[in-house]
C-alpha cells in the first residue's frame, strides 16, 4: 500500500493543527490501582458508602448549577449532555452517571475528573480522603436551599480541596 | 509481517523542529516491547488518575491495554499499524474492516475502514506529561488509515469512536459527528468518501 500523503503536506497540517488529543477507541491506560491500594491511599468502600458520595455528588452538581445562575437545562445544553441523566445525578443516589456525563461536566464546571469520577461511584477503589471530605460537605450543604453566603463558601472551599493536585489521591 | 510504508515527520515540542519518522503496517517484538517497558510504566504511573473514569469507560472490564496488544497479536480481522520515531514506538493503530459499515449518506451501509483504537505514547501527551515531547502521531496515524482504507477500496470511508478528550479534534479534520453510541458509551464519528478526499487534498 501507498501512503497518500507527503512528509511537506504533514509538515504543514501538523504546525497548525490544534495541540489536542487525539485518541480514539477504547481508553489505553493502566487499571492497577493494587500499589495505591497497598499504601492505604485508596480503598474498596462499601455500596453504603457509594451512595454517601453520590449524595455528595448531587449537591455539588446542584450548588455548582445554582452558583453559575443555571437552569438545569441550561447546563445540559452547554455541557452537551442529557437533561434527564443530569436530573438523576443531582437527584437520585441509586443512579450510576455514565462516564461521558461525567467527563463533560468534570469539563464544564471546571472540577477535577478523577475524583468526580470517584463521587460517581463508578470505580471499585476511592480516596479515603475524598471520601471523608465529600460526606462532610454534603452533610454540611442544606440540599434544598438557595446558595447561601455560608453555603458558598462551604462549596468553594470543598471544589478547591477537590482540585488542590495531590491533596488528595497524591496522583493528580 | 511489519512492513514499512514510508518515512514522515513528528513535530519535536522539546527542540522546536521536526524529526524524522516511519510509519509501519504491522507490529513486531519492537513495538510490543516498548509498549511493555515504556508505555505501560507511564500509563501504570498515571491510573490512579485517569484509570478510575477509564475503568467505569469500560463498564469495568478487564485492562483494555492487554486486551488490544492481544487482537494486534491474535485476530485476523485487524490491522495494526505504528508509528515510529527516535527508535521508539511512539503511536499504535488497530483497524477493523471486517465488522463495520458506514452510517453516513450517501454510502450508508457500504464497508468502511473503522479504527477501533488510535493511541499515541503517554509521553506525547498533555493528560499525561506537562511537557509532552511529540505533536503529530495522531495526524500521521489518521492520514494513515485513510490511505490503507484507499487501498483496500472503501474509498476513504472512515469511522471510530473518539475518546471525550479529543472529540474537539475530529469535527475539524472532516468527521461528521454522529452521535452518542449508548454500546461503546463514546460518540462516534464518521468520515465521508468527500470529506476523505478534502482531508488528504
Amino acid at each position: 500500500m501507498k501512503l497518500l500523503f507527503s512528509v511537506d503536506w504533514l509538515r504543514s497540517k501538523i504546525a497548525s493543527d490544534p495541540d489536542v488529543e487525539t485518541e480514539a477507541g477504547r481508553p489505553l491506560v493502566g487499571f492497577d490501582q493494587v500499589k495505591s491500594m497497598e499504601s492505604g491511599i485508596v480503598a474498596v468502600i462499601p455500596q453504603r458508602n457509594v451512595i454517601q458520595m453520590r449524595i455528595a455528588l448531587g449537591t455539588l452538581v446542584r450548588q455548582l448549577r445554582q452558583r453559575d445562575r443555571l437552569t438545569l437545562q441550561e447546563v445540559a445544553a452547554r455541557a452537551e449532555v442529557s437533561e434527564e441523566e443530569l436530573r438523576q445525578v443531582e437527584t437520585n443516589p441509586s443512579y450510576t452517571a455514565r462516564p461521558r456525563l461525567i467527563f463533560q461536566l468534570s469539563k464544564f464546571f471546571g472540577v477535577s475528573l478523577n475524583n468526580l469520577s470517584q463521587m460517581s461511584g463508578a470505580t471499585h477503589a476511592v480516596d479515603r480522603r475524598l471520601y471523608n471530605d465529600a460526606v462532610q460537605y454534603a452533610a454540611h450543604s442544606d440540599d434544598v436551599a438557595p446558595l447561601s453566603e455560608l453555603q458558598l463558601e462551604i462549596l468553594n472551599g470543598f471544589v478547591a480541596v477537590l482540585n488542590t493536585p495531590k491533596a488528595l489521591s497524591g496522583h493528580d | 509481517m511489519k512492513t514499512l510504508l514510508g518515512e514522515v515527520v513528528l513535530f519535536n515540542r522539546w527542540t522546536d523542529r521536526f524529526d524524522p519518522a516511519a510509519v509501519y503496517q504491522g507490529l513486531d517484538s519492537t513495538n510490543f516491547r516498548d509498549f511493555e517497558n515504556l508505555w505501560k510504566p507511564e500509563l501504570d504511573r498515571r491510573a490512579a488518575e485517569f484509570g478510575t473514569w477509564a475503568e467505569a469507560a469500560e463498564g469495568n472490564t478487564q485492562d483494555a491495554h492487554w486486551d488490544w496488544v492481544g487482537k494486534a497479536k491474535s485476530e485476523a480481522s485487524y490491522e495494526a499499524f505504528a508509528v515510529e520515531c527516535g527508535g521508539v514506538t511512539q503511536g499504535l493503530m488497530l483497524i477493523d474492516l471486517a465488522l463495520h459499515h458506514a452510517r453516513l449518506p450517501p454510502h450508508k451501509g457500504l464497508d468502511l475502514c473503522y479504527i477501533e483504537l488510535v493511541a499515541s505514547a503517554p509521553w506525547n501527551r498533555r493528560g499525561f506529561s506537562d511537557n509532552p515531547k511529540y505533536k503529530g502521531t495522531g495526524r500521521v496515524l489518521l492520514a494513515t488509515a485513510l490511505s490503507f482504507g484507499i487501498d483496500q477500496e472503501l474509498k476513504g470511508r472512515t469511522g471510530l469512536h473518539s475518546l471525550p478528550e479529543s472529540e474537539t479534534w475530529y469535527g475539524p479534520l472532516g468527521f461528521t459527528n454522529c452521535g452518542y453510541d449508548e454500546g461503546k458509551q463514546l460518540q462516534y464519528f464518521e468520515m465521508t468518501e468527500a470529506a476523505a478526499a478534502s482531508f488528504l487534498a
